[in-house]
This record gives structure tokens, sequence and C-alpha cells, in this order.
């Protein structure tokens, strides 16, 4: 069974590799630090072609003849309006490029180009150091601190201040809770069911949003949100977990990043990141759920509560509703025990 | 005899991105038998980022529930067998990691070698990420872009008849060629011809300047007819060496096994032919269903024509493609108590960033088997529609159990299947409980014997068979009456009502005599000739199910009178919705 594993740590070395697919560049260099929002690399997801027949648009009738009415040579770089060729009778028109473009070919009198097109920025997602390039692949990025990840987060990445706004880990975000006074700062709210929050938040410039919890209704207005907004624990109203909760607040007001770019399919998870002077160890990664781990319930009456597990049954119990599955015994902080599906835990470490 | 005895200890070997399974087989009183499982994730992720890490730790667990050791301490698997017992003799390996090579396809015709080539392609692996054809509408800019932005893996061009057209074959080779040229030179894929072989001397010349091409046997070399088992073979090979460069550890167990390693897709493919000539029906249909956490594979043989389709389980691969097809209104409709749209939407976001939990009590229970069904229709309609296929009437149906294995209850199956594919006439619904077809289908290349001895065994299990009874009489009309004869002569008699689905409790493997009679407004024919005489029947895990709902299903829109549908519908398949 596969446990998820989110790391809630006081101090780690991070280091993540920031790969871009395609063509592209990396506009860093080692050694350089970087900010959450900064450009490390460009790159081009998708390239357009187009192939120019000197001979057929001319009206040139040997192929020799289109040859050398053209103008340009493999690797120039063309403005829109640029001549590609031109004839050498003296009332034709000269060919001009359509659209910026690279001339990547040219094969007979036909002319490939490779249009321009505005590149896609990688941002660095976290204040870091860039420890290594990796030539036209991707950056590798470092530093040592906090590290806090979430469960959903909405592809946008930021750096600022963070200020904690719950009283409890059960509160509610209302966009009433939003004030002035947090302009510029990331807000650590509760549970969000509400999108006005959102606008609230962008309309007093907050740079970001760590929830605990969201209302799926309101999702798409997340993703839709110009601020990066991370959630810690899931959808629903779900309460925060002690050990996150603890670990933020103890890190008030300090600069935090927050990464909200992640892709599933590279097993990336959103990240809150806070940058401490002190070398660390990177954290273990690929845990596997043993006696003594901690935990978080992910499902049920119970999702959010952090808890330790005494013992895993090595048998597979019947559950009320009928499922069959292997369960552990944990324990809370007031020392309750109850049973869980292994599935329904994540690695808190 | 002695092939049996010299292949007498096998090793299956089965490994998506989510799990790796192991299967262990050996001769038990002349007779094959699958003495063990067992199952480790599979550690294509980060941290291990090599396939044999959670190999070997699948081969520990396969070893203590076994008790035979299959490696030594140095970690080597152990072949053959040797005379203390321990070691293999066989090793077969069956992979998932879909669309990891991706392969661009040109060809001259539709219906001719482009459809040949899309066949070939279905049972693969492979992302098709483009088709060139000879009446390909785009500009050649679109080629050239096409081919720039997709970097395929491999280029497999067919055209031609033999001896048939030549001057358009070589005209598509021009087309890829110059595409090609394009690229970075580490990123040229590799070229396969399989078209008329007449001319494959011109187009080994054409290529070789630029990139490397094999030829295999033309695919389409009539009209009529197609070959496609020399060019999947090779393709086979080929994707084993590329997966092999791809997939850390891939290589290890390629070097291990016997035969060339299949995709699930193409194991399963040779088990539904095969399970589809033991159905003992002429001119069967059947649906064989794979849903594992990586991979939803359908294979149908529908009027002896196999067809198959791979697409990835959205639910644990893609959780954006999985929320924006997931209708909450397709959910609701489907559960047998009022949940408050609110939950239901929350609990299908959480299962999208979490999709390995388990449902905590009830509600949430009918909330997963409603996304299951969804996520079965959903591709069984995507299914049916790429190859055209308008009925419904599949006389067998199995689905692999892997995934379902959490429901105690093989009632909660039953349900999913009938109310996921609505199956007309007369269905035997089974269970492949260890998701074991595609492992038979890829020993049975070198090993043909153990899978018809596996499938004589418990690994498919009969969940049921259905009569799915269709009758335009008013609902709660009582429309067949029903009378199963036991080998003892006490019979049990059931009135079937329209709108209704009846479980008889018969025992798995009890054999008995049916008989129907008519009550009302409905056409005896569509159980076939000589009904008078009887059916003879086998029961299954849930017996025998008489499902007299209508097809399509009628949901009533009112929400009471739907839930009260439920209520009577589940009460009858044993399902506790307390």
């Amino acid at each position: 069974m596969e446990t998820l594993n989110f790391h809630t740590l006081g101090l780690a070395k991070i280091q993540r590799t920031r790969i871009f697919p395609g063509r592209g560049d990396v506009l860093v260099r080692v050694g350089q630090k970087v900010d959450a929002s900064d450009t490390i690399a460009e790159f081009f997801p998708e390239e357009k072609f187009i192939i120019v027949n000197v001979r057929k648009e001319l009206n040139i009738k040997n192929t020799d003849d289109a040859r050398r009415s053209i103008n340009v040579k493999v690797g120039d770089k063309l403005k829109k309006g640029d001549v590609i060729a031109q004839s050498s009778r003296t009332i034709s028109k000269p060919l001009k490029a359509q659209n910026d473009s690279e001339v990547v070919n040219i094969i007979g009198s036909q002319v490939v180009l490779r249009l321009m097109q505005r590149p896609k920025a990688v941002l660095a997602g976290f204040e870091a150091i860039v420890t290594e390039i990796l030539p036209f692949r991707g950056v590798v990025i470092e530093t040592n601190g906090a590290l806090i990840q979430g469960v959903w987060g909405n592809q946008k990445a930021t750096s600022g201040p963070i200020i904690t706004i719950m009283e409890d880990m059960f509160e509610e975000l209302t966009p009433q809770k939003i004030d002035v006074t947090f302009r510029g700062s990331i807000v650590l709210g509760g549970y969000c069911a509400n999108s006005e929050v959102f606008k609230a938040a962008e309309e007093l410039n907050i740079k970001g949003l760590i929830l605990t919890s969201m209302s799926a209704s309101i999702a798409n207005a997340a993703l839709n949100c110009n601020i990066p907004i991370i959630l810690l624990e899931g959808f629903g109203p779900i309460p925060l977990n002690e050990r996150t909760y603890e670990l933020l607040k103890s890190n008030e007001k300090k600069v935090v990043s927050l990464n909200a770019i992640y892709d599933v399919k590279k097993y990336e998870k959103p990240e809150i990141i806070i940058q401490l002077p002190v070398e660390a160890n990177p954290p273990v990664e690929g845990q596997e759920l043993r006696n003594g781990c901690v935990v978080r319930v992910n499902s049920g009456p119970d999702q959010g509560k952090a808890a330790v597990i005494k013992k895993i049954n090595p048998t597979k119990t019947i559950l009320q509703n009928g499922i069959r599955t292997v369960c552990a015994i944990i324990e809370f902080s007031d020392e309750d025990q109850i049973s869980v599906p292994l599935a329904n835990l994540d690695i808190l470490e | 005899m002695s092939e049996l005895v010299e292949l007498a200890s096998v090793l299956g070997i089965k490994i998506d991105s989510h799990t790796t399974k192991l299967f262990l087989f050996d001769v038990v009183d002349g007779k094959f038998h699958l003495l063990a499982t067992s199952e480790a994730d599979t550690s294509y992720k980060p941290p291990y980022n090599d396939i044999r890490e959670g190999f070997f730790k699948a081969v520990d667990n396969l070893q203590q529930i076994s008790g035979r050791m299959i490696i030594d301490d140095d970690m080597n698997l152990i072949v053959p067998s040797q005379t203390d017992g321990s070691g293999i003799d066989q090793i077969a390996f069956t992979y998932g990691f879909l669309n990891q090579i991706s392969i661009i396809t040109a060809g001259l015709l539709e219906g001719v070698s482009i459809s040949s080539l899309t066949h070939l392609i279905n049972s693969t692996h492979m992302k098709h990420s483009d088709q060139i054809s000879l009446n390909d509408p785009r500009k050649i800019d679109d080629i050239l872009s096409s081919t720039i932005n997709h970097r395929p893996d491999l280029i497999l061009l067919s055209g031609g008849t033999e001896n048939g057209a030549n001057k358009s074959v070589l005209r598509m080779m021009e087309i890829i060629l110059f595409c090609i040229k394009h690229l970075p030179k580490e990123k040229i894929p590799e070229l396969v011809y399989a078209g008329n072989s007449s001319i494959a001397t011109k187009i080994q010349e054409m290529a070789s300047p630029i990139a490397k091409l094999s030829i295999t046997e033309n695919i389409r070399p009539t009209l009529e007819d197609e070959n496609l088992s020399p060019a999947l073979t090779f393709i086979n090979e080929l994707s084993s060496q590329m997966m092999a460069k791809k997939i850390p550890g891939f290589e290890y167990l390629f070097s291990v096994t016997k035969s060339v390693p299949l995709p699930y897709n193409q194991a399963n493919g040779i088990m539904t032919k095969f399970l589809n000539k033991l159905g003992n029906e002429k001119n069967g249909n059947i649906l064989v269903i794979d849903l594992s956490k990586e991979i939803i594979l359908m294979a149908g043989i529908n009027n002896g024509t196999l067809h198959q389709n791979a697409v990835e389980n959205s639910l644990f691969n893609n959780p954006e493609r999985f929320i924006s097809e997931t209708n909450i209104r397709d959910i609701s409709n489907w559960l047998p108590k009022n949940k408050e749209k609110e939950f239901i939407n929350d609990y299908v976001w959480g299962k999208s960033i979490r999709p390995y939990t388990i449902p905590s009590d009830k509600d949430e229970l009918f909330i997963e088997i409603s996304i299951i069904k969804n996520l079965i229709r959903k591709n069984y309609q995507q299914f049916n529609n790429k190859f055209g296929i308008s009925s419904d009437y599949w006389n067998q149906i199995v689905i692999n159990g892997d995934y379902l294995s959490k429901f105690e209850n093989p009632n909660d199956i039953a349900i999913i299947l009938l109310d996921a594919i609505q199956p007309k006439g007369i269905t035997n619904l089974f269970l492949d409980q260890h998701g074991i077809l595609p492992v038979l289908g890829n020993i049975a290349v070198d090993n043909p014997i153990l899978p018809i001895q596996i499938l004589e065994g418990s690994s498919i299990s009969l969940l049921a068979k259905v009569f799915s009874i269709q009758s335009k009489a008013k609902i709660g009309t009582p429309i067949l009456k029903v009378r199963l004869e036991f080998k003892d002569g006490t019979y049990l008699e059931e009135q079937i009502v329209k709108g209704a689905i009846t479980k008889l409790p018969l025992l798995a493997g009890q054999i008995v005599k049916l008989f129907f009679e008519p009550l009302s407004n409905i056409d005896m024919n569509q159980f076939g000739k000589n009904i008078d005489k009887g059916f003879i029947i086998q029961g299954g895990l849930c017996g025998v199910i008489f499902d007299a709902r209508g097809r399509p299903i009628p949901l009533q829109k009112n929400n009471a009178e739907r839930f009260d549908q439920f209520q009577k519908w589940y009460k009858s398949m044993d399902i506790n919705l307390a």
C-alpha cells in the first residue's frame, strides 16, 4: 500500500530539481541567490514551424534561381517584415517574414522557420541558492529551513512574512477576517468556504494564503485566484493538525516561501519553506508506516488529527461498512486510541 | 509431459507504476497450481527510482509466504529450480507503464494500413502521439511541428499491399525523414517499416543516412488480410529495449525472463481470446475489464473481433482529469441515500488528492462505489464508441478484482458491474480475484498448459449468472416465474417482477436446472431457443441473478422514489445499507 509522506519538519536541507520539457534556457548561474517568484529558466512547451517555399511564392521557375534569391541563412533571427528572399527581377516584390522567427533549415528553395513564441517561465518556488545547472534541462536549487508540505495548491508561488490569524485549529476564515494590515503578508487561515475571501485577499494585496482546508465548491475560484493558495489538510471542514499549527505559529512573522506549483505526476507536493541559517540534513524520503511513526488521519471523523502508531495489525480487519483492510492502532495526544485503516494515514515526519 | 516438468515452477511478475505483484506456480499432483502471491509497492518513484527495490520486497514476501527460496545470497534469482526445492524454472514478466514510449504511425489509407496500424498500437502501451496518412488534411508545416513537439521514440510506417502501392509509401517516407531531420540528433527516433516489402530496400537506403530503420513483415499484405503478429513481436522486443532505458531496473527483469515481456494489454488480449473459446458459446461475446491503479483496460470480443483499449486510471494518476470528468450529479444519482451535494463534492475532491483512502462509514462507501461505477461506465462507453460497438450483449464479463479486493461482499462487486455495464441477455459475471489474467497470458507464450490448468482452479470465480430480462410491462408487474430444480428433487420458485432485481441463493458451484414460465407481456425468445427443456446453470458467489430493472436502468427523478428503488435493489442483493 502506497503511503503519502508529508514532511512537517522544523529543520531540513531542501533540495529541488526544476526540470523543463522541450527546448529552453537556464537563466541563472551556480551560487546565485534566488527568490520564490524568480524565473530561473524559460522554455517553449510547444514549437511551431512554417515552411516557406521560395520558388512557389516568388514564382521562379528554376530551383537554383530560387535558392540564389534567398537572403537568409540558418540561425538568422528574423523580425516580422524582414526579407527572406527577393527575385533578381526588378518588378518582383520581396518575400517577407510574416512573424518573428528563426531560420532553422534551408532545403533546396524551401526555408524552414521556427516561430518565436513567448517562453514559459520556470519559477524557483522558494528562496534558495542555485547549486547545479543541468544544461538545457533544468536547475538544482537548495536551502535549509523548515519544511511543511501541503496536499493541494493553485500553481502559483510567492514569498513574504507569515501572519497567523487562527485562534484554534477549527477556525473558519471568512472575508470579514481579512484585514488591511495583512498587506504584503502570507496569511495562515483555517477552513474556507467562501470565495469572497480570495477577492478580499487580492484586493488588499495579501501575498498568499495558507488554508487548513477548503470547501470543494470554491476550488475553481481558488485555481483562478491570482495569489498562491496552499491547502494543508484537504477538502471539507477539517481542522489543522497540531504539529503543523505549532510549527507555523513558532515561525510567526518570518519570511516564508509559498510554493503552490507542483506536478503530481512528478510526485511533487505544494510546499511552505521557511529559510533558516543553519546547515541541516535532507529529510528521509519514502518512509513506510511502522510503530512509533507520527501520522495524520486523512479520512473519516478524526481527519486532520495527528497521532502516533502504537501497533499495526498483521491481518486484515473487516470494518463496520464491510470493507476488509489492514488497520493500525493509533494514539492521539490526549492518549485516546483508535483503529484506523493504514490507507487512511499520512506520514507526517 | 517432459515440457511440463521442464517448466515445473513458474514465477509470474506483474509490475506497473503502482504495484509489483508476484505469482508462484508449481506442479502438484501432476497439475499446475497457484501456490502463492505477494505484493509490494512499485519502487518506480522517488526516493528509489528503480523497480528492483519493490521487486525484491515482493520476493521477500513470497519467500515468507511460500517457504521457498527463489533468490540466493547475492540477490540473484535461482534458475532453474534446485533439488533442495529452491528456485524456479520459468519467469514471465508483464508490465503496465502506460504511455512511456511515444510512437507516431504513418500509413496510406483509412480502412487499410491506417486501421491495421491502429489495431497494432491498441494492443501496446505506447502513447499514440500522432498519425500521418496519405489523405492527411494538415500542411507539412503542421506535421513537422507535431513531430518536433511529440519527440517520438518510434515512428512506424506501413502502407502498400504486397506488390501494391509504392510511390505513395516512398512519399510518406520522405515526409517522415524531412520531419525528423529537424530534431536534435540525440532525439532522432527509431524507424520501423512494416509495409510493401518490394520497396523495403529502397526505404532502407533512404533512411540510413538519417535514422536507424528496421524492417518487419507487412502488416497489411492484402486488402482483406491483416498480419499483425510479426510486427507486434518486433515492436514488443523494441519496446522492451526502450523501456529498459527509461525505467531503471526494467533491464534486470527483462534479462531474467525467457520470452519478451508483454504489456498487460497484449497479455490480457491473449487470455480474452482464450476465455472466449472456453466459453462454450458459438460467436460468444466476452468483455474483460482490468481495473488497476495505473490503467483501466478493456478487452472485448464482439462478433469475433478482439478490441482493446488501455487508458490511464485518472483517479490515481491524473487528479485534474479525474475532477473534470467526474460529474457530481452522476455520482449522487447512484447513491442509495440522501447525501448533501457539498459532502459528495468534498469527498470527490478529497479522493483526487488521496485516491488510496478507505471509506470510513457506509455513506462514504456508497460514494466510493458510485465513483467506481462511474469510472467503469465512462470507460465502457468510450470503449464502445471507439470500436463502434452498439450491443450490450456479453456472454461473459470478467473483472480484475485486485483493486476491488477491499469489498468483502461479492454482491457489492456484482452490483457495480451490473450498474456500470448494464449487460443485456444472459451473462456470466466472473471475478479475477488476484488480477492473474495478464500473467497467464504472458506465461501462455511459452507454457500454454499452465493457464488452462490454473483456470480450472479457483483463481477466476463465477460471481453470478445474470439474466437481464427485458419486458414492456409496467413497473411492479410480475413478468416471469422461475423454477430452480435441485439435484435432490427439491425446487424453488420465485416470481420476477418488472423493475426489480432478484437474487436466488444458489451455492457457488451448485448445479441446478432452471425453468421459465411467462406471466405477462414478455418475449421469451430473449432467453434463446428450446427454453422449454430448461437451462442447466451453476451458482456463483452471488448465486443467480434476475435483473428485470430494464435497460438502460431507469432511475427515478424524485429523490425519495429513487432512494426507495435502491433500498429494494440493495436489499434483494443482500447489501446492507445501514
